[in-house]
């Protein structure tokens, strides 16, 4: 690279930083260098993102082992991250959150200094969670971790859980699932964590997955579906989103696997699929009904299948003729 | 809402903030920008604000960050939607090279900070996720607000060179190291 070119992303790289401290007040300075050089304006913009792009999600420090210079008093104290969500102070998170993808640092959710507690629920069990103000479904054989002292965090260690988010744009709502990242933007949404696929589906609002990242955007009606390392998007219907609830799933395309992860987990009795079915997809309700036998003739009437009594609990096989 | 303190700010100084538009390359949509800022001041709250015209100064700053990332984000995705057009996988695949893409480069932001020597990456990571101020990890430390800046600028241009051989398809690691040895 020229050594000029050079010179002037290092003098960018050094504005960049300047104005990221809390305190920055040298805006005449700032504004002088700006208008020096038509080159400039756009050197920072570039900076700025350069440096956004690369510390997104960036983790916090970890507090330093041994100094070999002369330590001060109040370093004997814990270095405790700050808040993690205030930026330039209060008021302002509001017009960050003029632009939808506001980019705000999404640490690894779970900090040093945090007070996790978990939620379980059993197979066939339903249980909802308030959290300040957020109300948070949880469905059959799910597991979530919360934060007492940041109640704006979630992660869905395993299961279904429907999030009504109370929204506040300074604090977004943050949750993991199978190591993908969600950050509301005024919202209800569901999320399905399973051992090799997570998928979120949004009903109202609308949600940024990888907010540091690819920041994709799924607004009400958009389901997300990550697995092999591979995100697909589709339209789902969006008032059906979170319908387990009531007892209703809906399907679109789905997988026979999908669904009778999804029914096992409402019933709370295994329900297996033959391999033979592996190909089937199923559009449709599925009616969760206290009456098993006639909730599983229903099912495979509209599924095409045989669903028979195992030891184990279901399992669905090809139909015999 | 018009008379509280932040409005009245922007009354008084907007010349000054058209010229801080202008100066961060707004060109001809500067007068724009002077409304939406307008727009972000009114809704947001107020108080405890002690400078109102550094405040607002900041807000144009994020104004236009968010102007400059839409922008940018337009362009990625069309470019990405053409290649999909002509690789003929028009849905899925963008989003699954940018997951990828966006996990290996933690990892590898990761490994630049830690080749800079854990006081560096300490500080850097102070600043720039705890956002914590410089003068502020300076005593933390018991070193000079300067020490602080120097180790920051290191980690910087570090951090620069190798976001920039992410994005070219190079090698972050030797760019982050270049970029120090670059500076000695």
């Amino acid at each position: 690279m020229a050594s000029a070119d050079r010179h002037l992303q290092d003098e960018a790289l050094d504005w960049v930083r300047r104005l990221y401290d809390p305190s920055f007040a040298d805006w005449d300075a700032h504004i002088a260098w700006l208008e020096a050089d038509p080159r400039h304006p756009a050197a920072f913009d570039e900076a700025s993102l350069m440096i956004e792009a690369a510390t997104v999600e960036l983790a916090p420090p970890r507090p330093l082992a041994t100094s070999p210079i002369p330590i001060n008093d109040n370093l004997l104290e814990p270095i405790v991250p700050s808040r993690r969500w205030t930026r330039w102070g209060a008021g302002l998170g509001i017009a960050l959150a003029a632009g939808v993808a506001a980019v705000v640092a999404v640490p690894s959710l779970m900090q040093a200094g945090a007070q996790p507690f978990v939620v379980h629920t059993a197979p066939g069990e339903k249980r909802v969670v308030t959290i300040d103000g957020t109300s948070i479904a949880l469905n059959g054989d799910s597991s979530l971790r919360l934060d007492r002292i940041n109640p704006r965090v979630a992660v869905l260690e395993r299961g279904e859980a429907f999030f009504t988010v109370r929204h506040d744009a300074a604090h977004p709502f943050a949750v993991q699932a199978g190591g993908a990242r969600f950050q509301d933007v005024g919202t209800a949404f569901d999320i399905v964590a399973r051992a090799d696929v997570t998928q979120i589906a949004v009903r109202e609002g609308a949600v940024l997955y990888d907010p540091g990242g690819a920041a994709v955007r799924l607004d009400g009606g958009q389901s997300l579906r990550i697995a092999d390392n591979s995100a697909t998007v589709r339209t789902v219907d969006a008032a059906a989103v979170g319908g387990w609830r009531s007892g209703q799933l809906l399907y679109r395309d789905a997988s026979l696997g999908d669904v009778a992860q999804d029914v096992a987990r409402s019933i709370g009795e295994p329900v297996a699929v033959d391999p033979a079915l592996t190909v089937h997809r199923f559009s449709g309700v599925v009616m969760i009904d206290a009456d098993r036998p006639r909730m599983f003739r229903r099912m495979a009437a509209v599924m095409g299948v045989h669903i028979r009594r195992v030891p184990q609990g279901w399992q669905m096989v090809l139909p015999s003729r | 809402m018009a008379g509280s303190a932040l409005a009245q700010a922007f009354m008084a100084n907007q010349p000054l903030l058209l010229r801080y538009l202008r100066a961060r390359g707004a060109a001809a949509d500067a007068e724009d920008c002077l409304q939406d800022l307008w727009i972000r001041t009114q809704a947001s709250a107020d108080d405890g604000i002690g400078d109102s015209l550094a405040y607002l100064y900041r807000m144009a700053h994020n104004l236009m960050l968010d102007r400059y990332r839409t922008a940018r984000r337009r362009q990625d995705r069309e470019r990405a939607y053409r290649k999909d057009v002509e690789g003929g996988d028009v849905d899925e695949a963008p989003a699954a090279d940018r997951i990828l893409t966006s996990r290996e480069r933690l990892r590898q932001i990761d490994r630049v900070l830690a080749g800079l020597g854990p006081r560096t990456e300490h500080i850097f990571r102070r600043h720039r996720v705890d956002e914590v101020g410089q003068r502020d990890i300076a005593a933390e430390l018991g070193i000079t607000l300067s020490a602080v800046e120097k180790h920051l600028q290191k980690a910087y241009r570090a951090v620069a060179a190798a976001q920039r051989a992410i994005a070219d398809g190079g090698d972050p690691i030797a760019a982050g190291k270049e970029s120090v040895d670059g500076q000695r």
